[in-house]
């Protein structure tokens, strides 16, 4: 065991206090719920701390810690575009504005208002299968994180995932959902303490020196420049910057667990505020794990599993007591964003897929108590895969790669269909259907093909898949237009 | 290639810096922020009670 016993001990307090104080808050439950919907929404600084700490898990430090430890200082260009995305839709109010002027809720419903009720099964079902693809790979890389941590060996690894994943439930059923307000503020004091310490610590015990003669010992020109050998050839050049500011654009204002706080939110400008802060508070959500994955090669040296050099680190450099406090951080983090992915995903699948086959085949509406067991049934099928996506799926390439090519299968046509129903009076749902189809090929195209291809040709995909998207959008509506014409229904 | 080991230094100080700054910022405002809600949350359960007794 790696942990010390005040480590232990400092982990079960912090576990018990989130508990007990999700418990205490369960009769506050409809009260915020009643809350947030009457518009009288949480303050800007508690908006963007609940943003953040919903927005990191141990899954966020392990895939950027991977790019730095593989790829050394160009890696931390990954930081970049998405505290630019957030910027500039905070700042410009990029099709959030509109949205919020159209009193849409969610992104889905847009597209049945705009578009059509086929349009939004259609997206619903590619939802549901890249957020479950995505979330697949959440218990095996957590499991090991906290196997390493811990010292549990390597062979335990279910054992700890079924563990996590029966907290998660019991976090879920003691009110933490919606309490999560509160114990996101404790989790949120941890967490930024944490990435300050471990940064700093870092630093003081392997030396900038070592660290910047490691990055140029390892990967020579290669790991500081990121237009090397030229601009559009190396894996983190301009052609990823472009994908990246293009996913983050999208998943800011197409992502329900990010998107829901600019609707539930007073007023468009008050979202905007919180968008435009997040960028500064994003950019080291990216930067600082990366120097850490650099930090492990300098410390570690280069014949660790990438996945793991941040945790084995870690294990090493921290003093006890600290590795108990970050430990604890993290888990926490951890629960509540599991809790928060669990729900989202099992209900897109029960709400936006079957509820609405069914629906379409029967013509009835379905019951409250049907749809509940549909909801509960989702759930366990959900759990249950993710369990054995994570014990028999093998990732290749980069992990944050992964992640983002399974989102990929529906936010290309997710953004050129907003930007269109939106900005564009002649698009129609031939366009949305043939943009959601045509940016669906790329990150096919990538989850099937092996490694070396996966890292070398993920941004040419990547972008690519939002270009085939948008002359999907075009192209199709053209023909529609041409051959049946017809306009949408709002006004836009 | 010093120029982009320089750049670098800036960008993680940088980050860092912000970083800690906001987390402060944060952390130090959103505490009457939470109180604050909660307070209101109370008073709308008391007034619903209220209601519901009448």
């Amino acid at each position: 065991m790696l942990l010390s016993y005040l480590d232990l001990a400092i982990i079960a307090v912090y576990l018990i206090i989130i508990f007990y104080s999700g418990y205490k808050m369960k009769k506050y439950v409809t009260g915020i719920g009643d809350h947030l919907v009457a518009g009288r929404s949480m303050g800007y600084h508690l908006g963007l701390l609940s943003m953040m700490c919903t927005e990191i898990g141990m899954i966020t430090y392990v895939y950027y810690a991977e790019m730095g430890y593989k790829a050394g200082f160009v890696a931390l260009v990954a930081a970049f575009p998405i505290a630019l995305a957030f910027i500039f839709v905070g700042k410009t109010g990029f099709i959030i504005k509109k949205l919020h002027a159209m009193k849409i809720m969610t992104v889905p419903e847009f597209f049945s208002v705009t578009f059509s009720k086929g349009v939004r099964l259609y997206i619903g079902i590619l939802m549901a299968v890249g957020g479950i693809l995505n979330f697949g790979v959440f218990p095996g890389v957590e499991a090991t994180f906290i196997n390493n941590m811990t010292g549990i060996p390597r062979e335990y690894i279910l054992i700890t995932m079924v563990v996590m994943l029966v907290m998660v439930l019991l976090y879920t059923l003691f009110g933490g959902m919606v309490s999560v307000i509160l114990t996101n503020y404790l989790q949120y004091g941890l967490l930024s303490f944490g990435m300050v310490f471990i940064t700093v610590y870092g630093i003081y015990v392997i030396g900038w020196g070592n660290i910047i003669d490691t990055v140029t010992t390892n990967f020579g020109e290669k790991g500081l420049n990121p237009f090397f050998p030229s601009g559009t050839q190396g894996e983190f050049g301009i052609g990823f910057i472009v994908w990246q500011f293009l996913f983050y654009v999208a998943f800011i204002v197409g992502w329900q667990a990010v998107s829901m706080r600019l609707f539930s939110s007073k007023d468009s400008k008050t979202g905007q505020r919180i968008y435009t802060w997040s960028g500064l508070m994003f950019l080291a959500r990216g930067v600082l794990p990366v120097f850490w994955g650099i930090m492990a090669l300098a410390y570690l040296g280069s014949d660790v599993n990438s996945l793991e050099a941040l945790s084995l680190m870690l294990t090493k450099i921290l003093p006890g007591g600290i590795l108990g406090l970050i430990m604890a951080g993290l888990l926490a983090a951890s629960m509540s964003t599991y809790a928060s992915y669990l729900l989202s995903w099992s209900s897109i699948l029960a709400q936006d897929v079957i509820d609405t086959i069914i629906k379409m085949i029967t013509g009835k509406e379905l019951s409250s108590k049907t749809q509940l067991y549909i909801n509960r049934g989702t759930m366990v099928v959900v759990t249950l895969f993710i369990i054995w996506w994570s014990l028999f799926h093998e990732i290749e390439g980069y992990l944050y790669f992964y992640l983002n090519m399974t989102g990929m299968i529906f936010i290309p046509g997710t953004l050129a269909c907003l930007v269109g129903g939106i900005y564009w009076k002649k698009s129609n749902k031939v366009g949305a259907y043939t943009a959601i189809t045509l940016g669906l090929f790329p990150p096919i195209l990538y989850l099937l093909m092996p490694e070396p291809f996966k890292t070398t040709y993920a941004s040419t995909l990547g972008w690519g898949g939002f270009l085939l998207a948008f002359l999907g959008m075009i192209i199709g509506s053209w023909f529609k237009n041409v051959f049946s014409p017809q306009t949408i229904k709002i006004e836009k | 290639m010093n120029e982009y080991v320089i750049f670098w230094t800036v960008v993680i100080v940088f980050s860092l810096i912000s970083f800690t700054f906001m987390s402060f910022k944060v952390l130090f405002k959103g505490w009457p922020e939470l109180l604050e809600m909660f307070d209101s949350i109370k008073k709308d359960i008391a007034s619903r009670t209220k209601e519901s007794e009448e």
